[in-house]
Parts: C-alpha cells; structure tokens; sequence
C-alpha cells in the first residue's frame, strides 16, 4: 500500500500527519517506510531520532564546452529551448541554472565541442528511526529550480514488501507534486478549516480526480466553528477520514519537534482507524 | 555603431519599455547611417530564459549598445561578456534616448 | 505617474497576503495583481467578479503522431525526464513530465514528433468593491512561471491606464527566482514581509539583494515581530547597517486568524495589527506616491 500525504499549500500540517501516521501505524505491528518528498523543505526527519546509513547524489548532465574546439556557430544556442547558452563571435557562455540538462546542444554540436559532466542538485538520505521505520528523504540543493528529479530517484527506492509506504508529498498542485502521486495507491489531503485551506483544498482534489486516484481528507486544526470544508466535502461526495483538534498541547509538540500521538495517545488508535478506512477503499 | 532599444511599440516615436527582455519591440538604431530596424520580440510570452534570449538577439544584430530597463541578472553577466553598453532609457522616448545617449546624458547601468 | 507597489517576501507564508488584502482596502480604489499564481489567495478576501479571461500559453511540449511513429522507441531513449511511456503496444507523451527539450523532436526518424503550444495557465481581469483586480491560475502539474506574471502585471498597467488609476499594488510571487523576479522588475516602490524566525533573516537578505539589483528603492515590514524578539532584533540590526527603512512592525494578533476565517481583510477590525498596517500603508503613500 502506497499512500500519499500530501496539502494544498504550505503550513496545514502535513507533514505533522504523515509523521504520526507513520509513528502510529508502526507501533501498532505494520512494518513502514516513510519517504520525504518534500524535496525544497523535507521536515520529516525532525521529529524522529534518524540513523542515517546510505547516501546517493541526485544529478543532472551539465554541458561542457571546449572552448578551443568551439567555431561559434551558434547552432547549440538555437536549439536550446531553455536559452542557457549564449553564443557570440567573440564568447560562449552557459548558464548553468537555465539548464535542464537534455542534452540536446551536445547532440547538435557539428565539431563535438560539448560533452558532459554530472552536476549534483540534490542528495537522497536513507536510514531508519528509532523505532524501526525504515526512513528516505530527497535534498535539493539551495537555488535548483525544480525538485523533479530529486522526487524521480527517491521514489526508485519505494520498498515493494513493507506494508505501508507513506509519502509526505511536496505541497501544492505542480509538476513536483504530480511526480509524487505516480503509481500511489491511496491520497491523503491535509486541509485546515479556514476559505484559504478550502480554496486550495478544492484545487488539490481537482488535481487527483484528473489522476484518477482514490483520496480522503483529514481536517487538522478542527475547532468546529467554520463548517464549509465538511459541506463542500459532503457535496462532492469525498470522503471526511479523520479530524485532528485545535489543540495546544498538539501546536506545542509541533513547535519542539514532538510526534503529538506521543502526547495525545488517543490518536495512535485514530490513526490505525484512520488506515483501516484507507485500505477498504482501496481494496472495492 | 549600432544601438538597441527595447520599445513599447514600432516606432521610434514610441517609449523606451520599463521592462528589457519582456519588451514589445527591439529597435536596432544605426548611428552613422540613421537606418532603425523593428524587431518584434518572439519570445515575449515564454515562461523563462528570456533575459538571454533577448542578450543572443542584441549580439546577432551587432550592437554595441543597449538603451533599456536594468535587464535581470543572468542577462547582465552575458551583456558583460558580450560587451555591450547599457544605458537606463525609462520614461524617454526613443529619439529623446538615442540623443541623450550621443550627447552622454543618459545613465549608464554598465 | 502610474506608480507600481510590490509587496514581496523572500519565502511564502510569512503574511504577505495579508498586507497586500489590506492595502487593497486602504488605497482607495487601487488596481490590484496577484502575481502569487502558484497560490493566488487574494481573491478570496476581495471576491471578484470575472469580467474578463485569457489564456496564457507559456511553454511547449512534445506530441506524438500516433499514425507516423513507427514504434522504434528512439524517443523513449533520449528523453532524460521519463516522458515517454509505452503501453499496450504504443509510445505515448507524459505531458506532466515532458520539459520541451525537443530532443525526442529531433532524433525521431519518422517525424511523428512535434513540439506544440502547451497552456500553462489562465489570467482574468475582475472587478471587486475596491477596484480592478488581475489575478492568474495555473494550470494542474505546471511549473510556476515568470511570463504568467508578466501577462498578468502588463493587463493591470493597462487597466490602470484605462480608468486613470495612479496605482498598481503587486502582491508578489515569494521566492528570488525567476517568478519572483517578474514581480518586482520595473516598479516604483517594493515592501519586503519578513518574519523572526529561524530562516527569517537569511531569507530577507537574499530578496533585499534581488531588489538592490533593479535599483528599486524598498522598505522592510516584520511581521508577528513579538513572537521572537531575539530574531526581531537581527532583522533590525541588519536592516541598520544595509540602510534599509523599516517601515513597521506588526505584532502578533489574534485578530488576524478571525480576520483569515471570515476571508476578510485585518483592517476590516480594529486591533493592534490593524492600526500598525495602517501606519504602514500612510508611510508607503508619502514614500511611493510622492517620489
């Protein structure tokens, strides 16, 4: 079982969620791998106590260019869709984070000017918590403009025979996000109930229903006083899985780095609930 | 020597566009001959890269000098390479810049 | 003169939006942009109403003619973004992971490929109670673009000039990258939202020195500055020695969180956040409407 964590933007909890669903299910006998993919802020790793045993560089094939090889005629510069070279009589310049590393001025370089060589823009970390999750996280380097690639190579060491692989998932409704949900069986969306958690929550789920994959929503904050997350979800037919409350003990844990199943030990059985809804959806 | 200046419009009546590699149009003056060139800019509407786009078309003219807004950064570092001049052409119109810029008026960015 | 205001931060979430409702309502009938495409939320405080939508095609992507391909898998060899699946005995474009390269264009021996317009988003000229707003939406699974802020910032000036506003208030893509970039080239005036936290300061630097770089004048707000007092000073030690006016504080309020759930703007209630944002936005007026 493969199941997504995943928001429609920044700060609702979800990684507060996919941290304590991993803890809960755990405990209670599932054997689990937790992967971050949330690439440009992987957070997860905070609330556990990581042993970290493998490392893996994630790159990109970057141009290079033979400068005494190079006659200037432009033809690598023309074909870049992306314009990160420039050519003129008198230089040849490569902007490296314009490059997306297709290698396309490589192919139609006449005088085999440009080869190529792997530039590192991200890391994968692999490892297992304290309490036996085996753990991976994708890294993308400060300045890279997309953790596609990061999300890509992370998502290769999916392990096939754990129970559960749970993926906090980069937030929003772009092309990282679309990344992470290939191939999950299951989407759970983190929402706060607030017109901005609802707005973004509406764009998420178009975004799954066009990927044709089963979701659920978990309302984190609940105080019960804005209804119109319920309603909408009660309109559109999906399903509410679980309520987390507005809590203060909870927004402490969070701010100290705690797992809040550990504090609130109710939850550790909600969560179980939470994963026996999940798997009758995904089984009809 | 041949000058570029990004434009709001096809004329050289036109304003100089507050924005360098988002600019309507790129008006390549001849200084010695008076001869303008209108290029429409094709890349316009694309989503990125167009700061070097707008450099490689400046170099491909010629130009020794550029009159426009401050271009982003990536373009700056291929304008240096390539040598070219910039001078901060806003609120003037073309004519009023290409002669300020003769007459050393006009600020000079790098 | 049109004046253009951006209100800019160097990561999301650090109220931005919340500034930039609330300047909407105290400039007195300005035209608004939400130039936040990846996560547009000013709209949902100034509730608008469309008036006008356009398209935005801001990339190209790689299609195959299934009656051309003559399957010899050339394609799915070249592409380095996994773009190119194969399924039931046909070659077939993942249209989420295909970048445009036109690598696949280019070594196809068959010419069944092509490099085609993609959409990549939708920007809408509205009207609200307090003025024009533009605002964009980008499409599902693209990736967050500098040319949608340009459309977007080029309808705004337009509109402005069509129904003699002064002023353009820009709320800002967060980040320095190239979205964010799009939002500040070529205005008058940038507010830069920064908050105390950890990466609060770090973060700060690195847009006052994508600002410096297009020689716009600026001025700092720290928001929910009471929450670490600590970080708040850093911020305004720096903001001494760069010589950076610090146009405001404002404090931590519960009244923003009520403000947020009812979808209305902070200064919509008088409370402490409230009468500091109106100090600020009196300090912008005499700042950037007067240079």
């Amino acid at each position: 079982m493969k199941i997504a964590v995943l928001s429609g933007k920044g700060g609702t909890g979800k990684t507060t969620i996919a941290t304590n669903l991993a803890y809960s299910l755990n405990l209670s006998g599932k054997e689990i791998q937790l992967l971050d993919a949330d690439a440009e802020e992987p957070n997860s790793h905070i609330f556990f106590d990581v042993t970290y045993t493998e490392e893996e560089a994630v790159n990109l094939l970057l141009p290079v260019i033979d400068t005494n090889a190079c006659t200037h005629c432009g033809k690598c510069a023309k074909a870049c869709q992306f314009s990160a070279i420039s050519v003129s009589s008198k230089y040849i310049m490569l902007f490296e984070y314009l490059c997306h590393g297709c290698g396309v001025c490589s192919m139609v370089c006449p005088v085999k000017a440009i080869s190529e060589k792997p530039k590192e823009i991200g890391k994968l970390k692999f490892g297992h918590t304290y309490e036996g999750i085996s753990f991976g996280e994708g890294i993308l380097n400060v300045g890279e403009p997309t953790p596609v690639k990061v999300i890509r190579q992370l998502k290769k060491h999916m392990i096939s025979d754990v129970d559960v692989v749970i993926l906090d998932s980069p937030p929003g409704t772009s092309c990282p996000v679309v990344e992470t949900l290939q191939g999950i069986d299951f989407a759970l969306l983190v929402t706060e109930p607030t017109p901005f958690g609802l707005h973004d929550l509406k764009l998420t789920i178009d975004l799954i229903r066009e990927m044709n994959i089963k979701m659920g929503v978990l309302i984190n904050r609940y105080d019960g006083t804005y209804k119109e997350v319920e309603k909408y979800l009660k309109e559109e037919n999906i399903p509410l899985m679980m309520t987390v409350a507005y809590d203060e003990a909870i927004a402490r844990s969070y701010s100290s780095g705690q797992l809040f199943s550990k504090v609130r030990e109710e939850y550790v059985e909600e969560f179980v609930e939470l994963f026996q809804k999940i798997e009758a959806m995904v089984a009809c | 020597m041949k000058v570029m200046i990004t434009a709001n419009d096809s004329s050289i009546d036109s304003m100089v566009s507050d924005r360098f590699a988002r600019a309507p149009y790129f008006i390549v003056y001849d200084i010695e001959s008076q001869k303008s060139e209108v290029l429409e800019n094709e890349f316009l509407k694309n989503s990125h890269g167009v700061g070097p786009k707008a450099v490689q078309i400046a170099v491909d003219n010629g130009v020794a000098a550029l009159i426009s807004a401050v271009p982003g950064g990536n373009s700056m570092e291929a304008l240096k390479k390539a040598e070219i001049d910039v001078y901060d052409g806003r609120g003037l119109k073309v004519s009023e810049a290409i002669s300020k810029m003769k007459s050393g008026e006009l600020n000079k960015i790098l | 003169m049109l004046r253009q205001i951006a209100i800019v931060s160097g990561k999301g979430g650090t109220g931005k939006t919340t500034l930039s409702a609330s300047f909407a309502y105290l400039a007195k009938h300005p035209v608004m942009a939400d130039c936040d495409v990846d996560a547009p939320n000013l709209h949902i405080i100034l509730k608008p109403e469309i008036k006008e939508t356009h398209e935005y095609i801001g990339s190209k992507k790689a299609a195959l003619n299934q009656s051309k391909c003559v399957k010899c898998g050339i394609c799915q060899q070249v592409c380095r973004f996994d773009a190119v699946g194969f399924d039931e005995g046909r070659y077939f474009i993942r249209e989420y992971a295909c970048e445009g390269c036109n690598a696949c264009v280019m070594k196809c021996p068959a010419g069944a490929l092509e490099l085609v317009d993609s959409l990549s988003g939708k920007y809408f000229s509205s009207k609200t109670e307090n003025g024009p707003l533009i605002h964009a939406l980008l499409g599902l699974g693209e990736e967050t673009s500098g040319g949608l802020i340009a459309e977007v910032r080029k309808m705004a000036v337009k509109v402005a000039r069509e129904q003699e506003i002064p002023v353009v208030i820009i709320d800002g893509a967060p980040g320095i990258g190239c979205p964010a970039t799009s939002s500040i080239s070529s205005t008058s005036y940038v507010i830069v939202v920064s908050e105390p936290t950890m990466s609060g300061l770090h973060d700060l630097k690195r847009i006052v020195q994508t600002v410096k770089h297009f020689r716009i004048p600026m001025g700092i707000v720290i928001n929910k500055y009471d929450i670490n007092e600590f970080q708040t000073d850093e911020i305004v030690k720096y903001c001494e020695d760069e010589s950076l006016e610090i146009l405001g504080k404002i404090p931590y309020d519960k009244m923003v969180k009520t403000a947020t759930e009812q979808a209305k703007p902070v200064v919509a209630y008088d409370s402490l956040a409230s009468d500091e944002i109106r100090k600020i936005w009196n300090k912008v007026e005499n700042i950037a409407m007067k240079r």
